[in-house]
């Protein structure tokens, strides 16, 4: 791997960040952060918290936690989609000011902002995703529906999925139709987690920079 | 300067559900003939194409209907994704300069834009969740309301239609005046201004009520803060002096069932008529055959029917609240009674029904200040300088994209 093709900027999107720990992605997002600033990538968080919001920066991580600005809810997945402004407006600051070359998207809560964002967002769009509704409640339900279909307008955004397990990457596959090719099992719990993705980052900065250039008429 | 307008609605003609439809409407079309370029995103309906051209107006709709949802707040949320996602198209295709949007039902799609964007937000607060429910009493109540300050928060600058808007605006959410500019609605006065031939006006008199009988009209949505409840109160005060006189209530609503009972109750159901939802073509001669037009509210963050009466030459009384207490000066254009009060308004109603000169003054009073004030032309006019203003300092500001940063230049 050629040094030219290291990702310069990277943010990462999660619902979870420590303190704050719903499931293992908490402490995954903060390892494959300090891997990468390890390696001299610029890395910003982008997560939420129950009781604090601002940016600071932790072991060179540099981490924004956004505001709430709807605390009252109908239901959880009001929220969700309620949190959608403030993901945008803290991402469009961080890419006004640096190069970004790969966005990393943890939790379903933090996907919304694809639907009508993807095709808008230059650099490389990855998603890990660890459960999907039909993992996590099968039942139907407008509720239940409404969360999949969120799901799965916004996974057809994304140029690559990580899954967390073959469950998952089965229905990827066969619910989501997702192609098999944007899919790749990678569980979390795997010790080389934060090293393998900076791999898939690198490749993924080479295919970006291969698009551009065909863009630009170059190829 | 001619300006690419990006106009955010849910409803738009054909598709009604309250005002807000025919003032985007009405406005745009008038934006358009003064030189600009408006695109409205809205949802789509049944047979309705994807894209028309409306008056000149670009209208661009979407499905609305792709995400589903188990109730209406949670359905907005998700249409404010996918419309979003169908402005982000427009924008792609046209040069846009502002974003200007319609009250809360859309400002999950505004806020998202304007940061993608980068370009100054306009958000026209229409009316509020504590007016419309009194207060805020459940968490979609509340929800609505937070979402309501988020969008006045984020907008560059923001339109409400009333003193009233703005004090509401200001004290509930702590909002500097200086972000807020008072534009009225307007009304399209030469349309309302129909004279029907005696027979005509014969016929739709009989629908409503004795020939010998005058009519005293209202008009809306049958819910609480309308005030009918109000009216009804006034209607044996009334009829001791004026036997021969006629209530009409017009609309519809979740309180009919309870202002029926209450008219039964006062043993007034023979003076009172529930017509229900006008059709629309006795929309114009309802108004022409009544004598007065009453509108009781105890809420109006405006007070649109009440410039209908005054375009249709019907004299209007209106509680002296909200946005209604701005368009009528008593006794010169309308007569103003203290809300939530049936023997004030009894004793308006009989002033108004036996002095002929009054009436004449009050429409005469009236249509001039339709004129002057609530012409969707002035209206415009007071847009415009609203979006160029904002524009400007939004060109000397470094909020921008990269490319804005390039493409304008700050002056300083």
């Amino acid at each position: 791997m050629s040094k030219s093709k290291k990702p310069k900027g990277v943010i990462l999107v999660s619902f979870e960040y420590p303190p704050r720990r719903l499931t293992k992605t908490s402490d995954v997002v903060f390892k494959l952060a300090q891997h990468l600033t390890k390696q001299k990538v610029k890395t910003h968080v982008i997560t939420f918290d129950d009781w604090r919001s601002g940016t600071e920066v932790e072991k060179k991580i540099i981490v924004t936690r956004i505001p709430n600005h709807i605390p009252n809810n109908i239901s959880p997945f009001s929220t969700i989609m309620n949190l959608k402004p403030a993901y945008q407006s803290a991402i469009t600051s961080v890419l006004q000011k640096e190069q970004i070359d790969v966005i990393h998207f943890f939790n379903w809560q933090t996907l919304p902002l694809l639907i009508p964002w993807g095709s808008s967002l230059d650099a490389a769009k990855m998603y890990t995703a660890s459960s999907v509704q039909l993992t996590r409640d099968a039942s139907s339900s407008p509720h239940n529906d409404g969360i999949k279909k969120v799901e799965q307008k916004s996974l057809k955004e994304l140029d690559f999925i990580l899954a967390d397990s073959i469950a998952v990457m089965k229905f990827l596959h066969n619910d989501y139709e997702i192609d098999e090719k944007k899919v790749l099992l990678q569980p979390l719990i795997d010790i080389n987690y934060s090293k393998n993705i900076y791999l898939i980052y690198q490749k993924m900065v080479e295919k970006t920079e291969l698009k551009k250039e065909v863009k630009k008429g170059k190829k | 300067m001619s300006l690419n307008v990006l106009m955010l609605s849910w409803e738009f003609p054909p598709f009604k559900v309250g005002g807000l439809a025919s003032h985007v409407y009405d406005l745009s079309k008038m934006l358009v003939k003064k030189g600009h370029a408006i695109h409205i995103v809205t949802c789509s309906f049944p047979g309705a194409p994807d894209y028309e051209l409306v008056d000149g107006v670009h209208v661009h709709r979407f499905d609305a209907y792709e995400i589903p949802a188990p109730e209406f707040l949670q359905w907005d949320l998700n249409m404010n994704v996918l419309m979003e996602k169908k402005a982000i198209e427009i924008i792609n295709e046209y040069n846009i300069d502002i974003i200007h949007a319609h009250d809360w039902l859309v400002a999950s799609a505004a806020i998202g834009l304007k940061h993608l964007l980068r370009k100054p937000l306009i958000a026209t607060i229409h009316s509020l969740e504590r007016g419309r429910r009194n207060g805020l009493f459940n968490d979609g109540q509340h929800m609505i309301d937070q979402i309501e300050n988020f969008l006045i928060q984020e907008a560059w600058h923001n339109i409400v239609c009333s003193q009233y808007m703005q004090s509401l605006c200001h004290f509930s959410f702590i909002f500097p005046n200086d972000k807020m500019t008072i534009i009225p609605n307007g009304v399209r006065y030469d349309d309302f201004s129909v004279k029907l031939s005696k027979g005509d006006a014969v016929k739709h008199h009989k629908k409503y009520a004795q020939i010998e009988e005058q009519i005293v009209a209202y008009i809306g949505r049958l819910v609480p803060e309308k005030g009918v409840n109000i009216l009804l109160g006034a209607v044996k005060p009334v009829l001791e002096k004026m036997p021969n006189t006629k209530f009409v209530v017009a609309g519809e609503g979740w309180h009919r069932n309870e202002l029926q009972r209450i008219a039964k109750e006062l043993d007034i159901e023979e003076k009172v008529l529930f017509t229900g939802y006008l059709p629309e073509e006795d929309f114009l001669a309802y108004f022409n055959v009544s004598d007065i037009l009453v509108v009781p509210s105890t809420y109006e963050p405006f007070g649109i029917v009440a410039l209908e009466g005054m375009a249709t030459k019907t004299p209007i009384i209106v509680s002296d609240v909200g946005g209604l207490s701005e368009i009528v000066d008593h006794q010169w254009t309308g007569m103003k009674v203290p809300a939530d009060n049936s023997q004030a308004l009894a004793d308006s109603i009989i002033e108004l029904l036996t002095n002929e000169t009054l009436r004449t003054r009050i429409v005469s009073n009236a249509i001039d200040k339709l004129k002057h004030v609530y012409d969707w032309f002035i209206i415009a006019d007071h847009t415009i300088k609203v979006y160029q203003n904002v524009f400007d300092e939004w060109k000397d500001h470094s909020w921008k994209t990269k490319e804005d940063l390039v493409k304008f230049k700050i002056k300083k």
